[in-house]
């Protein structure tokens, strides 16, 4: 589990932390933290998806529609029902694990990569004409409008708000999210459940061999994989404020995901991280450079896959021995 | 050190580039924000709009602006991109504010969902902000929502059900004056399966069945389809005596005409959006003859004021102006003079003097209504319904613009 | 009525219309060896499919220890006893050598700092130790196969199937790797099922063979009988030679 995880991926997770807590307090443009908060959004999305595409080892191309399924479920509760966010957006997580169980139910029987793959895919268009088409609850195209925000609060003398224009409180929800997140994916796949999920991706037959029930693994990964997404989903839900089908769950949204976990690192547990950071901070620092921003975005992605082909979390520095000799064991070999 | 010290590295100095990304400093001109889809799929469009909005910030700079005060202040574009994304948007938009010190934004310049988005940074950051094309009526339905919270917020279009009421308008009138006749009273819709279309048909068989008329059918097929025999059987069997179809795709329209000549159905057909695209008569000016279609909003054949401007944006950039570039530069001309009838950047001032607007531009007069969009119709933002007539399209409605009469 | 530890009764494989095994009987006693042998294309590995559970039979029960397991999964089959190698060696690359073995532990409910523990015991069986720290990836072929038989020890087996224990393995690692095997069964009292080319290493190693040819089998007995069986000595043995 060592290249999955790094030598010391609580202490790694631990300085993440601490660079993030005092970025509220550094009392930064709010223009800087909306980018970060965006990245820390997509971060937690895209570590999602690589419990299955890279952990688990099938392509499934088809989060986005978990991300959709959070973002709606956990808006039009909040919306229609007047119930917190703070609240559904944890009933979206659940509601997308669920959704994950659905689909993870055809995918079971299948075998090769490729169908799996198009499942998926044509599953995540099915959400999105589902949402599209559902105008009376969600308003299809037009958008889903009038999604409140985090409630505001409390603490002292002083209310935190949340949403749009408030920026360090948005962040703080981000953080708190991605920090969360991970830590509690790291207790999980540090043990058994990442032993095994990685016995299923590197040899299936083999691992089904030893006892291991693939079923119910897979399953369970689909459904944990898809209550991150879910709830990264609603967490930009309340944030953003607006949800249209396509802008959650159509293909761009599919391509900018899938670039930041290849860029940072399929199957590394922090390469998601490097890349929507990568991804969303390069994006924005680019627009100094007008017309040809999209061309240098494009360019920079080709650069770091075939400068990292095992994305960033896999570059290794020259100077460390026990690679060198690891590598030398290889050519022997 | 661990092996993990490279990719943090990358991560800090990321972290570092975007921390020390330092405000640029205090423009004594009066800047304004624009942010619209420069890239992705609506990239051409977005590319009319930059022409549109620099070209009238140009001409205001250079003394050639249609000023209300007598001293106009000197302005400043920037333009972000979007990529089509609400969330982009945002970044953009944020950007501009923190860091072009913006008085005031248009945008989005094209997507109604972008728009709903961006809106909300208007209470936030006391920010006017003014859309250009967008027009869909959740925007205005929102701005009704809560009036006090959308008070700087305006939005340059009239809303989508502009084309509903202007089918509706001209078949009424065409009904009165003799020129068609209502046979049964029965209307079909034959659309794409996507908002725009759906929410059309909806519009105008609302209207008409207030009128007194029976929608026989709605049929929806997914956009750029091209096999339309099923549906017009289903149109042979309830004998409809108006059809109404809409779609973006120039190549679904064509077929769709085509077909529809072969089974020679009995009705009056009216067709929107497609028309508008260059393509359609080229491909299908022998079978369209006689098609009524909504809306032909700028034309440069026709019209002798949008010919001057598309010949200006022409010699400017080098291709021709279209609707989208000439409503762009319509916008900003608002936005310019409520800057400059309001004499300060006070954002409650310049709004007061957006909701005062009055404006005649070339793609018609910008008044905005209650919910804060421009207003549509014969006196305003005009919705002309046009006829392809000798291969050509002649506006026949409404009469004051009419080029021709119907046939 | 009384089965043998391991019956395959009249099992049929067909794959669409090519049928890998014709109403093949098989039976194995519990304690002692038995050899698969047969030449390339004979069913051997489909056999061995059909006990270990990754090849459904498409007629024919599989008895284990008297209970049918014709339709148990593989990790059912494992459970009751019944633990495998690979012909081609399918180790979990991106994990240890520890950590491969600690994943049938993990499947059995045993805490990780137990799995830690108790792999020790089997790393150290097959003699890895000095490599049980490295990613699986890394290892020879050999190392592999040995890798196999710790994990599939961990499982605790009363049956092991062996597929090709020495195909691929340099000549000078196979005596050490045979040791391996036989103290399975001396140490362990492992039942074992072995496929396997090389007859020299069969005859070392199993007490009992079953010579399989086209899907059916030919010829049953002690090793020693079917090594010597005319048909076999046609069919297999001058195979073998060739290929030697």
């Amino acid at each position: 589990m060592l290249e999955v995880f790094g030598r010391r991926p609580y202490l790694v997770l631990l300085v993440m932390a601490l660079l993030l807590a005092p970025v509220p307090l550094l009392q930064l443009n709010d223009y800087i933290l909306h980018v970060l908060t965006l990245f820390l959004i997509f971060a937690v999305f895209a570590t999602g998806w690589n419990l299955t595409l890279g952990i688990l080892g099938l392509k499934t191309l088809g989060h986005h529609a978990f991300f959709a399924v959070g973002a709606y479920a956990s808006a039009m509760v909040s919306h229609y029902f007047g119930v917190s966010p703070w609240i559904t957006i944890w009933l979206a997580a659940l509601i997308a694990a669920l959704t994950g169980l659905l689909i993870g139910f055809p995918i079971l029987r299948i075998r090769s990569m490729p169908h799996v793959a198009i499942v998926t895919l044509a599953f995540a268009e099915i959400v999105r004409l589902v949402f599209a088409n559902l105008k009376e609850i969600t308003r299809g195209e037009l958008g889903f409008w009038g999604i409140p925000p985090f409630d505001p609060i409390q603490i002292g003398e002083t209310t935190i708000r949340f949403g749009l224009g408030n920026a360090a409180g948005s962040f703080a929800v981000a953080a708190i999210m991605f920090v969360g997140v991970h830590l509690a994916l790291l207790l999980l796949l540090r043990g058994r459940c990442g032993l095994t999920f990685l016995a299923i991706r590197d040899a299936e037959a083999a691992a089904e061999s030893l006892g291991v029930r693939l079923a119910a693994w897979k399953l369970f990964a689909f459904a944990i994989s898809a209550a991150v997404v879910g709830l990264s989903g609603a967490v930009y839900a309340h944030y953003v404020l607006i949800l249209t089908p396509t802008s959650v769950a159509g293909p761009e949204m599919l391509i900018s995901l899938l670039a930041m976990i290849i860029v940072g690192g399929v199957g590394r547990f922090f390469g998601p991280i490097y890349g929507a950071l990568l991804l969303t901070v390069t994006s924005e620092l680019l627009r100094d450079f007008g017309d040809f921003r999209m061309l240098l975005y494009g360019a920079l992605i080709i650069v770091f896959v075939f400068a990292a082909p095992a994305g960033i979390a896999g570059l290794k520095p020259r100077f460390s021995r026990k690679e060198t000799e690891t590598r030398k064991t290889v050519e022997a070999v | 050190m661990s092996r993990l010290s490279f990719p943090a590295l990358v991560s800090a100095g990321l972290l570092g580039a975007a921390l020390l990304a330092l405000p640029a400093h205090a423009q004594e001109e009066i800047t304004i924000g624009a942010v619209g889809p420069l890239t992705g799929p609506a990239a051409n469009t977005g590319k009319d709009h930059r022409q549109g909005l620099e070209l009238a910030v140009k001409d205001w700079n250079d003394g050639k602006g249609n000023y209300v005060s007598q001293n106009p202040p000197k302005i400043k574009l920037v333009m972000e991109d979007t990529s089509g994304k609400p969330e982009v948007a945002i970044s953009a938009a944020q950007r501009l504010i923190t860091r072009e010190n913006i008085k005031m934004l248009i945008g989005d310049t094209l997507h109604s969902h972008v728009t709903l988005a961006l809106m909300e940074l208007a209470p936030q950051y006391n920010l006017p902000i003014l859309s250009a094309e967008p027009v869909s009526s959740a925007i205005a339905d929102k701005v009704l929502s809560d009036e006090e919270r959308y008070q700087l917020y305006w939005k340059g279009n009239w809303n989508s059900s502009g084309y509903g009421t202007a089918v509706h308008d001209f078949y009424k009138w065409a009904f009165d004056n003799k020129t068609l006749d209502p046979g049964d009273k029965k209307i079909a819709f034959v659309v794409e399966d996507t908002d725009y279309g759906i929410a059309n048909a909806e519009k105008v068989g609302e209207l008409f069945k207030a009128d007194g008329w029976t929608v026989t059918s709605t049929e929806t097929v997914p956009p750029a389809t091209t096999d339309f025999y099923p549906q017009l059987s289903k149109l042979r069997e309830a004998g409809p005596d108006v059809v109404v179809s809409v779609f973006t795709v120039a190549n679904s329209g064509i077929a769709f005409v085509r077909q529809l000549k072969e089974q020679a159905l009995d009705t009056s057909h009216l067709a929107i959006y497609y028309p508008t695209k260059p393509e359609f008569l080229q491909q299908a000016a022998d079978v369209a003859e006689g098609t009524y279609w909504a809306a032909l909003t700028f034309s440069s054949e026709l019209n002798p004021e949008h010919k001057a401007f598309s010949d200006r944006v022409q010699a400017e950039y080098g291709n021709p102006g279209t609707y989208s570039t000439a409503h762009a530069y319509c916008t900003m001309e608002i936005a310019l003079r409520a800057i400059d009838a309001a004499g300060s950047t006070d954002p409650k001032a310049i709004a007061e003097q957006i909701k005062n607007t009055d404006h005649e531009c070339v793609v018609g007069r910008f008044k905005f209504d209650k919910d804060h969009a421009v207003q549509s119709g014969p006196d305003f933002i005009p919705v002309p319904v046009a006829q392809i007539q000798g291969g050509k399209n002649q506006i026949i409605w409404p009469e004051n613009v009419a080029t021709s009469k119907p046939q | 009525m009384q089965r043998n530890f391991l019956e395959t009764d009249r099992v049929t494989v067909a794959f669409g219309g090519i049928v890998a095994l014709k109403d093949v009987s098989l039976s194995v006693v519990q304690g002692k060896t038995t050899a698969i042998l047969g030449p390339n294309g004979a069913g051997k590995t489909t056999l061995f499919n059909a006990v270990a559970g990754a090849v459904r039979p498409t007629s024919g029960k599989v008895y284990f220890q008297g209970a049918d397991i014709t339709n148990a999964s593989p990790s059912r089959r494992c459970h009751a006893g019944i633990a495998r190698t690979f012909q081609i060696t399918q180790p979990f690359g991106g994990l240890s050598v520890r950590e491969n073995v600690m994943v049938a532990l993990a499947a059995r409910g045993v805490t990780m700092k137990e799995a830690r523990a108790e792999a020790s015991t089997y790393i150290d069986f097959v003699g890895l130790n000095a490599k049980a720290e490295d990613p699986a990836r890394i290892l020879s072929t050999g190392q592999r196969k040995r890798l196999e038989l710790a994990r599939a020890l961990s499982t605790h087996p009363k049956l092991l199937l062996l597929d090709e224990v020495t195909g691929g393995v340099d000549r000078p690692s196979i005596p050490e790797l045979l040791d391996v095997i036989r103290r399975l069964r001396e140490e362990r009292g492992i039942t074992i099922v072995v496929v396997e080319h090389n007859m020299e290493v069969l005859l070392g190693l199993a007490d009992n063979a079953f010579f399989l040819n086209r899907g059916e089998v030919v010829v049953t007995g002690s090793v020693e009988e079917v090594a010597d069986h005319e048909a076999v000595r046609r069919i297999y043995l001058g195979d073998a030679d060739v290929a030697a």
